[in-house]
């Protein structure tokens, strides 16, 4: 069954007075447990994607489902939820929080999730160890390389277990042997079975996948 | 996230903004102390009023004393208040007089051992104790006996006795001549004492000596007309009605010339407590402004601190966060700054008082009041939530992709 599926989809921005189309009719089918690349040139439409793939925003028209269930226009409190309980957010930026720990970073999904959260810290340190970031849980974000910072931000996505993992040019900002180092993690992690999508324009990035979404001028052009 | 957590992370927050989170907290606390400064100087300020006029009578006392009428009518009429008026008020306003004190007041030299002072001897009834608010220190007042056996007792003020009697020496059954005539000391009163810029202002309650009416009329005045009858109404409720009567039976014992002045404490009290409200209003807005000062502190250092975190609003909202969320992290931090403000202000409100109150000590010093220490708390919580309202209402409505996006 397809865990997001896009039917439709039409994206139109107001720029002053000028309406312009960032998707157009874009029709799209993710499967559960499938590693997608979305390349595309900047200015193709490929953020716009992204950000309806990621719940932080809504289409202009057109349908999209996710889990089955159609799930177009809905609130900013009820997306904010689907993007704390399905989707884990890696971004180029790693965008970690400077004042708290690598392990306050990892937990801090866990206080937005308005479930239960006992036992955190035995997860987070749990998922610290799958990437390979345990004995630097106590450490400040500024302590860390780029590549070990990539690694936490990966972890605060994965706890609470989101249905889709979306990383927005991850190795962005990370020398190659480190990207093959992430690339290589985001590998293991489809292994286990979860779904991954990248959004990049590196093309030795997007071969980590095991399909490409290429977006152009608002459309998708090959699926 | 809850509030209480939200506290803890913006303590976190303004300790890595040391400086402008210390400048921002020092405008609350200066704000705070001197609220709190300001209302317990004018507390210390209205209650030493408070007590001047209550020593002194309070409003429950009705003055009534002669005034003179014009030379050219001085023949024909008379202007003086006699113990015939005091009787006339004992009978006829006794529902609404509780006490009725009729005085006769007469500077003497009195002596004793070798010590003369100078000061004023009243001639008085049992009554003049209460209604002059006295209270005896040692021994007992005037008393009816002494006023039907017209004997020569008097009771002293404490001035009076510090300054004819050494100390240690006895007071009670001693003789003290007041205008040469000898008089047994029956009673001393307390002493009062209320300072007011270095000059206890109840001074002259402590520098009289009273002696029984009747001796003071027949062996020192020589006359039988009274200064003055002081009388004190049951209630104060009663107070317009009492000096209504007054009025009638003075206009009655003094044929209808109006050789008479009925005074009571409203007019004193008025101005007392107008100048109490003026004083406040000054005060408080002084105090209010630097408050103010405060908030505008923390409103500023809010929304810098908004500005460098756009992006980490981003971030918490991409992983979840509602818009209330942010606007209850943020207005956490700006009430934790309040907060941590405003208990600095508490304490070195309380410090300054506790200083003032001794370098003070000889004038009015301040008063520490549960009061001020409520107000001053409760307006730099009041301050902090005020002041975080719009930067945090900003921050909760910022767009998750155009914060992401920030640079």
């Amino acid at each position: 069954m397809s865990l997001v599926r896009f039917e439709e989809v039409s994206k139109t921005y107001q720029v002053g007075n000028v309406a312009v189309r960032a998707l157009d009719r874009v029709h799209l089918n993710i499967e559960e447990g499938e590693f997608v690349a979305i390349v595309g040139p900047s200015g193709s439409g490929k953020s716009t994607l992204m950000h309806l793939l990621g719940f932080l925003d809504q289409p202009t028209s057109g349908k999209i489902l996710f889990d089955g269930k159609e799930i177009s226009a809905i609130s900013p409190n009820e997306r904010a939820t689907i993007r704390s309980q399905k989707i884990g957010f890696i971004f180029q930026a790693f965008n970690l929080l400077p004042r708290i720990t690598v392990l306050g970073n990892t937990i801090l999904p866990l206080s937005y999730s308005r479930t239960a959260t006992a036992g955190a810290a035995k997860r987070a340190t749990e998922i610290l160890e799958q990437v390979g970031m345990k004995e630097r849980a106590h450490h400040r974000p500024n302590q860390l390389s780029g590549g070990e910072k990539q690694r936490v931000a990966i972890a605060r996505a994965l706890i609470n277990e989101p249905r889709m993992i979306l990383a927005d040019e991850p190795t962005g900002n990370l020398d190659s042997q480190t990207a093959k180092n992430i690339m290589e993690l985001f590998r293991a992690l489809n292994e286990q079975g979860r779904t991954v999508v990248l959004v990049t324009h590196d093309s030795d990035v997007a071969d980590y996948s095991h399909r490409r979404i290429r977006v152009l001028d608002g459309k998708v052009i090959r699926v | 996230m809850n509030l209480l957590s939200g506290v803890f992370n913006a303590l976190a927050e303004a300790w890595a903004h040391k400086l402008r989170s210390f400048l921002t907290i020092l405008c609350v606390l200066l704000g705070v102390a001197s609220l709190m400064v300001v209302v317990g100087l004018l507390d210390g300020l209205v209650t030493s009023w408070n007590t001047w006029f209550t020593e002194f009578g309070g409003l429950e006392k009705v003055s009534i004393t002669a005034e003179e009428v014009s030379e050219d009518q001085k023949q024909t009429l008379f202007s003086t208040i006699t113990t015939l008026d005091a009787q006339l008020i004992r009978r006829v306003c006794g529902k609404l007089a509780a006490y009725v004190s009729p005085e006769l007041d007469l500077e003497s030299v009195v002596g004793h051992g070798g010590h003369i002072t100078k000061l004023n001897v009243s001639g008085v009834d049992p009554d003049a104790l209460v209604v002059n608010r006295y209270t005896l220190g040692d021994g007992r007042f005037i008393n009816d006996g002494d006023n039907l056996r017209s004997e020569n007792v008097a009771v002293l003020g404490s001035a009076v006795v510090d300054s004819l009697y050494a100390p240690n020496e006895p007071v009670l059954g001693s003789v003290v001549k007041i205008r040469g005539v000898p008089f047994v000391v029956v009673g001393v009163l307390k002493k009062y004492e209320l300072m007011q810029d270095g000059v206890n202002v109840l001074r002259s309650k402590n520098e009289i000596v009273f002696v029984p009416l009747i001796a003071m009329q027949k062996r020192l005045a020589g006359r039988d007309e009274l200064n003055s009858v002081n009388v004190t109404v049951d209630h104060v409720s009663n107070l317009r009605r009492l000096t209504t009567q007054l009025g009638n039976v003075l206009y009655q014992t003094h044929r209808s010339t109006r050789g008479y002045k009925i005074t009571t404490g409203e007019a004193s009290m008025d101005v007392l407590r107008k100048s109490e409200r003026g004083y406040y209003a000054v005060g408080g807005g002084v105090a209010a402004v630097s408050l103010l000062v405060g908030g505008i502190g923390i409103m500023n250092l809010m929304l810098a601190s908004i500005n460098e975190r756009v992006r980490e609003i981003g971030v918490r909202k991409a992983i979840g966060a509602w818009n209330r969320d942010i606007f209850v992290q943020f207005i956490a931090e700006a009430i934790a700054l309040s907060l941590v403000g405003g208990i600095a202000g508490l304490a070195c409100g309380v410090l300054t008082i506790h200083f003032l109150q001794s370098v003070l000590a000889a004038s009015s010093p301040p008063i520490l009041s549960i009061w001020a220490i409520i107000v001053g708390f409760s307006t730099s919580v009041a301050i902090g939530v005020l002041s975080g309202l719009y930067p945090a209402f900003q921050a909760s409505r910022l767009d998750p992709i155009e914060a992401l996006r920030y640079e």
